[in-house]
């Protein structure tokens, strides 16, 4: 790529970029290899001086948990350290009951499926505006192996007198209250020592005639029971007594167990489950000790201070996003998609189609104006219904996806030469666009505008990806039917120029008459189609190699040959030539379909520094997390061959001279995740920062938060980054003693 | 399916649980129960052999998160080879059952010993788990110390902050080193039990 091409496409980017910077906006979960974490409120606004409830929402993939505050035989419980505004005030966590969790001969207590932990907060008297409330989360989440995530997160809310309407979460809230242990009102609880063994015991008082059924007993205090053991219920008088095995050796001194006792009938209290016995020593979990022995530790909310190990924490932009927004900023989105340079020889076609039929009947233009949008639209929904059906069957794919089959890279080569051979008048087809000018009531035309929206739609999603990423993640986290209506929005935006044009056709006055300068605009536009082809072509080589490259050349030879045979004698009615062009074509396709992809194509990453760029490493998630261990500082380049955004980042700004030696001086290792084929453990990594495209550049220092750089870099922005995280590690030496 | 599979898995824990005296047997202040076991390069090791010295177990599995917290740290491998030099045996066990994930043979763990720079006296096996279930092993890492007289004076954690983060490290009162030198200045141990934290020893079901 020449500089001033990589020029002109930095400004395209940076254009598009800021165009549709509102659609930062949108709120972002933290999502992480094995849960959707997120901040809610149960109210819409603030009340100055009243305490209200938020919830750090943590939704598990299946068969995956996190912990009760005594997580049982291994295990820790989720912690949350907020950061609030002077004057508010955060509660514990109110714990929802926990469920046994058997592991072979262990049992931990905790959560699978949907789990709210809540926290009151109590805004202060003089509380105005607008407060944002932010949170850092750490949990461990495990299924048949434990994984410690955690995440940043904020929330921001307005301060009004007026409570006004209860959110959207009101619902999860009420259900979440249910399941809080309550005071065991009409009940009296005990627990007593004897020996190794806590007895106890609940008696209904008079007037109570419910039967509590399945009861089981959670202590507050980590390792004081044997968790796995049954807990025998035997009756005593009118009530129950449970018998709990202790954890040898029983401390001295210890005189009652609190904790709360479930039954999976309620206690005739309304929808509550779980009842307290005896008090609550506080969320600190105190380590049982033998020998007069004293040990204590840190454990409860917010008593740590948290920095993420494993998993990445993700900054999480606030909002309070309504659905219409999300539906006007998909909206404007597919507008500009308009300007991306992968469509725009798309649309250029459909726009030398109207100046033919400008002049001709506005009926017929209406009609295909609107087939057009039909074929963004259906095309859309076939994306999205791809993604969504993909996402529930538990495959993790991004936007872009279908540039990383090689066999679609092809087949988009092929039909781009020859749709440019049409252009350059080589051959043409029946009812193609120069006989559809003289002919249409043809119902060609519309299966054509059908089919130029199709391939907008195509083409234009690996241009998508630098500024919907974020917003398609979060489209995509979203229950289902409103996936489907953003992505509509996205595809009328996209059609909207094209459909406005073909139903108000006084639009198109300004455009020439047609006359002889048409086919020299018609064989122009063969150009950006070729460039485009290039573009695939370069897209395959990193995927299959030279060999591959060399074969779709080869196939797009005969398929070139085949449109040539056809256009010179197959057109005037031969059939011999007609046959051969066909078998031609065959040919070429079968010589340009990819073979098993090479896998050495990809070997730009092997950590030896050519002469002008970067000495990456290939990147995976052992791979930070153990240079960071080594105190080094790690710079991560989530790129792929077919998103142009990153190739001009990298040209302009990563291989910067500058910027190469500013590398090498602070000792920061750049390692390139390559998302150009499919990889789980990248588009997992993508996800924990709530993306689901490329770029993602992020900046890790040797201990603390990462920090997301722009999609649209510049040498003076990687500087300056580079000179923040050398300063920041520098000062974190220091800080470790 | 899954209910069928839950099902299941709680009745063989249940059955497991009535049929063996296991976990938490092994008590602070009585003796440590016996084993023999082969370790990473086939030799058999018996907890016999060491009589008259102090031992230290180690519950290990290195796929572990609390594991590699102390490693990538370098703390664990600090501590066997100062107590080492004191004449202290360690004993890593690792009762990761050969279905499990996490499972690793023992030429893979050598492996892993000599890249991580471990060196504890020897890496034993306890495929079936049946010495980690004796003990009451529940997760990686979980220590226990028995003094030269074969008594087990501390089982638990490793120290006193409960997380998978390297940074804890530093500022962490770890106890297995407390209770060592509390044992060479002839000293009672202060802290001799503690709950252990860190992921689940992947046992047989």
């Amino acid at each position: 790529m020449s500089s001033v091409t990589s020029r002109i496409l930095l400004a395209l980017a940076l254009l598009v970029t800021l165009a549709a910077a509102p659609s930062r906006i949108f709120a972002q979960p933290v999502k992480t290899e094995h849960v959707l974490a997120e901040l809610i409120a149960e109210q819409t606004s603030v009340q100055p001086g009243k305490p209200f409830t938020v919830a750090l929402r943590i939704q598990h993939a299946p068969h995956w948990h996190t912990y009760w505050r005594n997580p049982g035989d291994s295990g820790l419980p989720t912690k949350i350290q907020w950061e609030l505004p002077a004057g508010y005030t955060a509660g514990p966590i109110q714990w929802p009951y926990p469920h046994r969790l058997p592991l072979g001969p262990l049992t931990n207590f905790g959560y699978e499926n949907e789990l709210l932990l809540l926290t009151d907060i109590t805004a202060p008297a003089n509380a105005s505006g607008n407060v944002t409330l932010k949170a850092k989360g750490d949990w461990l989440v495990c299924k048949d192996i434990c994984i410690p995530e955690g995440g940043s997160f904020s929330l921001t809310l307005p301060v009004s007198a007026d409570p006004g309407p209860k959110s959207t979460w009101a619902s999860v809230f009420k259900r979440t209250r249910d399941a809080l242990p309550v005071a065991p009102k009409g009940w009296e609880t005990a627990s007593t020592i004897e020996g190794g063994v806590a007895k106890v015991t609940v008696k209904p008082l008079a007037g109570t005639t419910h039967q509590p059924k399945g009861l089981f007993f959670y202590p507050y205090q980590e390792g004081s029971i044997e968790n796995a053991k049954p807990q025998p219920v035997a009756a005593k008088g009118n009530g129950y007594e449970l018998s709990v095995t202790l954890m040898p050796p029983v401390p001295p001194g210890m005189k009652t167990l609190p904790g709360i006792l479930v039954s999976d009938n309620g206690w005739g209290l309304g929808p509550a489950k779980a009842i307290t016995v005896g008090d609550d020593p506080g969320q600190s979990t105190a380590i049982p000790t033998a020998f007069g022995g004293s040990a204590t530790t840190g454990g409860g909310a917010g008593t740590v201070a948290a920095t993420t190990a494993a998993a990445p924490a993700a900054s999480v932009p606030t909002s309070t996003l309504t659905f219409w927004a999300a539906l006007a900023f998909a909206f404007i989105g597919g507008l500009i998609l308009n300007l991306m340079p992968c469509v725009f020889p798309v649309l250029g076609i459909k726009v030398m189609g109207f100046v033919q039929n400008a002049h001709e009947d506005n009926a017929i233009l209406r009609k295909q104006g609107l087939t057009f949008l039909a074929g963004v639209v259906v095309s859309f929904w076939v994306l999205a219904g791809i993604l969504l059906a993909l996402k529930a069957g538990g495959q993790a794919l991004g936007w872009g996806f279908q540039l990383q089959s090689p066999l679609f890279v092809t087949a988009l080569a092929i039909l781009f030469t020859l749709m440019a051979l049409n252009l350059f008048g080589v051959f043409e087809i029946g009812l193609g666009l120069q006989t559809a000018a003289g002919n249409v009531t043809g119902k060609g035309i519309f299966g054509e505008a059908f089919l130029s929206g199709v391939l907008a739609t195509v083409v234009a999603t690996p241009c998508t990806a630098p500024f919907m990423g974020a917003a398609l993640g979060f489209t995509l986290s979203q229950p289902a039917h409103v996936a489907i209506l953003v992505f509509t929005a996205l595809a009328l935006g996209m059609a909207a120029p094209v459909t406005l044009l073909s139903l108000f056709p006084a639009g198109l006055k300004w455009l020439p008459k047609p006359g002889a300068w048409m086919a020299t605009f018609k064989q122009f536009m063969a150009f950006p189609l070729l460039a485009t082809v290039v573009w695939l072509v370069w897209v395959l080589g990193s995927q299959q190699g030279n060999t591959g490259v060399m074969q779709l050349l080869c196939g797009l030879v005969l398929i070139g040959m085949a449109a040539w045979a056809y256009g010179r004698w197959g057109m005037q009615g031969s059939k011999l030539a007609t046959a051969a062009s066909v078998a031609l074509l065959a040919g070429g396709i079968a010589f340009a379909w990819p073979g098993a992809p090479d896998t050495t194509a990809n070997i730009r990453a092997d950590g030896t520094a050519k002469p002008g760029q970067l000495p990456w490493q290939p990147w995976s998630q052992d791979k930070v997390a153990q240079l960071r261990g080594e105190g080094k500082a790690v710079f991560v380049d989530f790129t792929a061959t077919w998103c142009i955004t990153c190739q001009v980042n990298k040209r302009v700004a990563l291989h910067d001279a500058a910027v190469i030696k500013r590398f090498a001086d602070t000792g920061v290792v750049p390692l390139m995740a390559d998302w150009t084929r499919q990889d789980p453990a990248i588009t997992a990594a993508l996800a924990s920062f709530g993306r689901n495209a490329v770029p993602l550049y992020v900046m890790y220092p040797p201990s603390g938060d990462p920090v997301v750089l722009p999609e649209v870099l510049t040498p003076s922005l990687v500087l300056a980054e580079l000179g923040k995280v050398a300063a920041a590690s520098g000062g974190s030496k220091q800080a470790a003693r | 399916m899954k209910h069928a599979l839950l099902a299941s898995l709680v009745a063989a824990s249940v059955s497991f649980i009535a049929t063996t005296p296991a976990l938490a047997a092994a008590t602070v202040g009585q003796a440590a129960p016996a084993f023999t076991l082969k370790d990473t390069n086939g030799k058999t090791v018996n907890l016999a052999d060491y009589k008259g010295k102090t031992v230290v177990l180690e519950w290990h599995n290195p796929e572990c998160p609390f594991v590699k917290k102390h490693y990538d740290t370098a703390n664990m491998q600090g501590l066997q080879s100062k107590y080492g030099k004191d004449g202290v045996v360690w004993l890593a066990i690792n009762s990761t059952e050969p279905g499990h994930q996490d499972y690793k043979k023992p030429d893979v763990l050598n492996a892993w010993l000599k890249s991580s720079n471990s060196a504890p006296t020897a890496y034993l096996m306890d495929e079936d788990g049946k010495v980690g279930k004796t003990y009451g092993a529940k997760t990686t890492p979980h220590m226990y110390v028995i003094n030269p007289q074969g008594t087990l004076v501390y089982a638990g954690g490793i120290d006193d902050k409960r997380t998978a983060k390297k940074e804890d490290v530093a500022t962490a009162k770890n106890f297995v080193s407390a209770a060592l030198d509390e044992m060479k200045a002839g000293k009672s141990i202060s802290v001799s039990t503690s709950t252990p934290y860190g992921c689940s020893v992947k046992y047989k079901s």
